[in-house]
């Protein structure tokens, strides 16, 4: 705040390169830090689908010898760990980083050096998982942990110590994510956009980052305890000395159902976006898919044990759950029928980005009625531990988070880059995932029907499993060809020849973001807009429309507002403060703090002076970062 | 007629919900109606807990709550050694005193009840959550059983 | 009547609003937003420890070891620290720099004070034979006073550079603020102290050895 005469003594000047490698390494600017996410976590994603191809070719055929028993519990381990932490949660955050502060008419995010820091945490933490495959000596727990298997009597080896403190550093990154965006929307919104008025991703985001703050904790402490069980030899799951081992049961999941909503939540926000853009009609029942959002945000916190049905709860607990795990199917329903009914009567346009949306639709509706059966305890009885429970997750990840991904990134790459992704590729893309996808899962409800349980790494031949496991495998490859073809797809279009420039709004499209030009220049919006409706943009290119479609203000209401907002122009206030286009200063402070964390945590498993190394990076970091103010020149209040 | 406008602003985005944030600093809210829950009982036990009793935070004011601080921990000491109320009654007692005090910190030292009620909206709702899940926790984990 | 008060109390405060939609400080919603984070983390861990309640096998138990009277003590010492706390940013608010150097040198002292109680604590419980590695009861004590402990050092180390800042004058009544979110900072350590000291201490203290686990005799 105002003028800060502290500093310390600089080694290096402020980072000012607007090109090359240092210009990615100091910045703090939203959207760049938004397409390191998505790069890095794409590779994540290519990293992950090798593990899963791996997987997929030892089940190809019985008793297959091709990889052992060790090699396979540590490839679906790792495969389950990155596909959610490494890939889902940070390609959200991609999308986070990039749409937020655009769609809300913000220049920046609230805290863009905290931004900083959460990437690179989420990067060297991710580094940090993924040691083990260069020691041999890869996490083989599960993605899920379960104690005492992941303790040290059990699983000596330092695999699960390296995935308890990866994932300890990836929490942070997630806490410090999850913290800013919710300051961001409550705060950095363009003057007159109140809560009711923003985009239904922003609204998801911001609901994502809720949990994200409140769960990501609970799976903090676990982390602590079964790290510091194996480090230190503390007894939290150790069963010799009368610990429960339920007890880690209860804080996975107690973090891992909010988790799972974290996972859907901004691909129903993205798919929310798409939907009514090429149906050209506005959001059916938006507050109905706002309120939905937040339900299911809620009711996500008392459902945990329905992991857990056949650990033995007891009657109360087990109906109990069973019914609050029912009760989520309604505002998921609620929200099923709402996109649907965007549909109905629209001009729809069948683009790439709408058919991956209408894809999530359909396949997440099937993940979901699949999920219902789980519900139910006496059902989920026979399911549990098999194919069964495989299929209804990779339906409601791959079909529903996945393909909104996919979707979002078909409609946003225009903007972020520029250019138009090529749209007969697309369809390619499109078509070939959803039918890998469909031969590779789909197999699996009969599979798990048939009683083939999970994690085990063959299967002998008498068993009659082998057509539907090579169907599931070719399915695996189908999905590879796929993602070699959407990369393929970006290598093509960004050629100059065949370049198609996007221009500010290429699908006519609703939101804030399409009003800048493609890619946006670094302080996003020249004018922080003032916004009258919901979907300003769009009654802006059509007035005319304004008096007939549902879901947005009354006229007199809005007349309030742009008095309220001329009102208050008169006295020489712009809601962002009257000081010009003022973006915060680059910092390598960020990552400086991020690897002395990194460093120091991993130093738990080397030594003393790797802590101490590490601490007093982390720390120069942390304080140099404190006494270096926002913008050298002319330092700000606040934002 | 209260209830009617109540009704409005939950179904609507056009009501003056709690929602409905000011979008400009002239128009700040009245802070007495920026909860989201409107006049019920709910209500008018929040404004006894953030509005009743101590007029304003003085240096006075902080020394009292200090004073008050202090006595319950004195008095939590000394249940401790009086048999007189049996170990659940006593553990009830000691949680209503340091229910007290939590409140008694957060709503005057940390000055929540002077503050607008946004802050107040995040942290007990965090408050409730963690209470509500950690309390099914127990409950869950008390019937589990305590043999391994 | 309560509304003038209430009146009287905002012009006493110099609380300013905000350039942001909700007009509220993007730092201060930050630190209350993370302070509802904390509580999630301390709630677990709490939670872990009255699940764990009773559950050791060997001794020592909670009743062997647990001084009620000298945490008394400590409990104090840190609620006088929280009432030194509001005082500083009371005085830093009025810009009357020698009582709001004092007080905040006596919060990070009287926190100080605190660790030293709890590092003796830790010390004798490791004399009387209880380590993380114990049982559970020491498993489950150890990491979440620790865990607090660690949140008054941090606490401790912000203050001092808080301090630091008023003698060099970047910390005056214009930018409070500063002070003001370390100290929200520094209460919830505080309440959550409240809590561990009725739940951790108060109320298990008497647990003795649960059935069929052998009592405890201290050795040495």
């Amino acid at each position: 705040m105002t003028t800060t005469t502290l500093s310390i003594p600089r080694i290096w000047d402020r980072p000012k390169s607007e090109h090359g490698i240092w210009s990615w390494i100091g910045t703090v600017d939203h959207k760049r830090i938004g397409t390191l996410y998505l790069i890095t976590s794409f590779i994540w994603l290519l990293i992950g689908g090798l593990e899963a191809l791996l997987i997929r070719l030892q089940l190809a055929t019985a008793d297959s010898t091709l990889i052992g028993a060790e090699t396979f519990n540590q490839l679906f381990t790792m495969h389950g760990t990155t596909m959610v932490f490494l890939v889902v949660m940070p390609l959200s955050a991609a999308f986070f980083n990039w749409l937020v502060p655009l769609q809300i008419g913000a220049r920046d995010v609230a805290f863009p050096r905290m931004n900083a820091l959460s990437y690179w945490l989420f990067l060297f933490g991710s580094i940090l998982l993924n040691v083990g495959w260069f020691t041999g000596d890869s996490p083989n727990g599960g993605w899920f942990g379960y104690a005492p298997n992941s303790g040290i009597t059990f699983n000596a080896g330092s695999g699960m110590t390296f995935w308890a403190i990866g994932l300890s550093i990836l929490g942070v990154a997630s806490i410090a994510a999850g913290l800013n965006f919710t300051v961001t929307i409550f705060n950095m919104r363009a003057p007159g956009m109140s809560l009711f008025k923003m985009p239904v991703f922003t609204w998801m985001t911001l609901i994502t980052s809720i949990l994200l703050v409140l769960a990501i904790p609970v799976i903090g402490v676990a982390l602590i305890q079964i790290g510091v069980d194996r480090l230190y030899g503390t007894n939290f799951y150790n069963s010799l000395a009368g610990a429960d081992p339920v007890l880690w049961q209860h804080m996975f999941w107690l973090f891992g159902h909010p988790e799972v909503y974290i996972l859907i939540l901004p691909a129903m926000g993205i798919v929310s976006e798409v939907l009514p853009t090429f149906s050209r009609k506005p959001l059916f029942g938006y507050e109905f898919v706002i309120y939905s959002g937040i339900g299911i945000a809620f009711l996500g916190w008392f459902v945990w044990a329905h992991h857990m049905f056949t650990v033995g709860l007891g009657p109360a607990a087990t109906s109990a759950f069973a019914i609050s795990t029912m009760a989520i199917a309604i505002p998921t329903g609620v929200k099923i029928l709402n996109w649907m009914a965007t549909m109905v009567r629209g001009s729809i346009k069948l683009t790439v980005p709408m058919l991956f949306s209408i894809s999530f639709i359909a396949m997440f509706t099937i993940g979901g009625l699949s999920g219902v059966m789980h519900a139910s305890a006496p059902s989920d009885a026979q399911q549990q531990d098999t194919y069964f429970v495989v299929a209804h997750f990779h339906y409601v990840l791959f079909g529903g988070a996945m393909m909104a991904i996919f979707s979002g990134m078909y409609f946003w790459w225009p903007k972020m880059n520029g250019y138009m992704l090529n749209e007969k590729i697309g369809y390619g893309v499109w078509f070939l995932l959803l039918l890998g996808f469909n031969l590779q899962f789909a197999p699996m409800h009969w599979l798990g029907m048939d009683g083939m349980p999970r994690r085990i790494f063959t299967y002998s031949s008498d068993q009659g499993w082998e057509s539907l496991n090579l169907l599931a495998s070719i399915g695996g490859f189908v999905i590879a060809l796929g993602m070699l073809l959407f990369i393929y797809n970006i290598w093509y279009s960004r050629r100059p020849a065949n370049r198609v420039e996007a221009g500010n709004d290429p699908w006519d499209a609703r939101t804030l973001e399409w009003s800048i030009s493609s890619p946006p220049p670094h302080y996003n919006f020249a004018e922080i807009p003032q916004v009258e409706y919901r979907d300003d943009f769009w009654y802006q290119k059509y007035p005319e429309l304004l008096e007939h479609e549902d879901g947005h203000p009354a006229p007199s209401g809005a007349q309030d507002d742009a008095e309220a907002a001329e009102s208050h122009e008169e006295d020489g206030h712009d809601g962002h403060g009257g000081h010009g286009i003022h973006l915060p200063d680059m910092s390598y402070y960020p990552i400086m703090a991020a690897a002395g964390t990194t460093i120091g945590m991993g130093g738990l498993m080397a030594g003393y002076w790797v802590i101490i190394v590490g601490g007093i990076l982390g720390l120069w970091g942390i304080i140099g970062w404190s006494l270096e103010p926002v913008n050298d020149p002319d330092p700000e209040a606040e934002h | 007629m209260a209830d009617e406008n109540q009704k409005q602003s939950m179904l609507t985005h056009d009501g003056k919900g709690w929602w409905n944030l000011p979008k400009t600093h002239q128009e700040d809210p009245d802070p007495q109606r920026e909860g989201p829950i409107g006049d019920p009982w709910f209500k008018q036990a929040w404004d006894f807990l953030t509005y009743a009793g101590v007029s304003h935070a003085s240096v006075r004011g902080y020394l009292v709550i200090a004073v008050i601080l202090s006595i319950f921990t004195f008095l939590e000491w000394r249940l401790f050694t009086i048999e007189a109320f049996g170990a659940s009654g006593r553990n009830a007692i000691m949680l209503a005193l340091s229910v007290v005090k939590f409140i008694l910190v957060v709503a005057f030292f940390m000055h929540l009840r002077f503050e607008r009620k946004y802050y107040a909206w995040i942290f007990t709702a965090a408050m409730f959550l963690g209470i509500g899940v950690f309390l099914a926790l127990l409950l869950l984990q008390r019937h589990h059983g305590t043999g391994v | 009547m309560a509304q003038e008060a209430i009146t009287e109390y905002h012009g006493e405060v110099h609380d300013p609003t905000y350039n942001t939609s909700t007009g509220l400080s993007n730092r201060k919603l930050l630190m209350w937003a993370f302070l509802a984070s904390d509580v999630m983390f301390f709630g677990t861990f709490i939670a872990t420890y009255l699940i764990y309640r009773n559950r050791s096998l060997v001794g020592p138990y909670p009743e062997n070891v647990l001084d009620i009277p000298i945490t008394t003590i400590s409990t104090f010492v840190l609620l006088m620290s929280s009432l030194a706390m509001v005082l500083a940013l009371h005085y830093t608010r009025e810009d009357s720099k020698g009582p709001a150097r004092f007080w905040i040198a006596a919060t990070a002292a009287l926190g100080g004070v605190f660790l030293i109680f709890q590092v003796v604590e830790f010390q004798t419980f490791v004399n009387e034979g209880l380590t993380p590695r114990t049982n559970i009861f020491g498993t489950t004590f150890f990491i979440l006073t620790g865990f607090h402990g660690a949140h008054v050092t941090v606490g401790v180390i912000w203050l001092l550079f808080m301090l630091f800042g008023h003698f060099k004058g970047t910390l005056r009544s214009d930018n409070a603020l500063d002070l003001e979110i370390a100290g929200l900072y520094w209460h919830f350590v505080d309440i959550v102290w409240i809590v561990i000291f009725t739940v951790v201490y108060l109320v298990t203290a008497n647990d003795g050895a649960p059935p069929g686990a052998p009592p405890f005799i201290h050795h040495g």
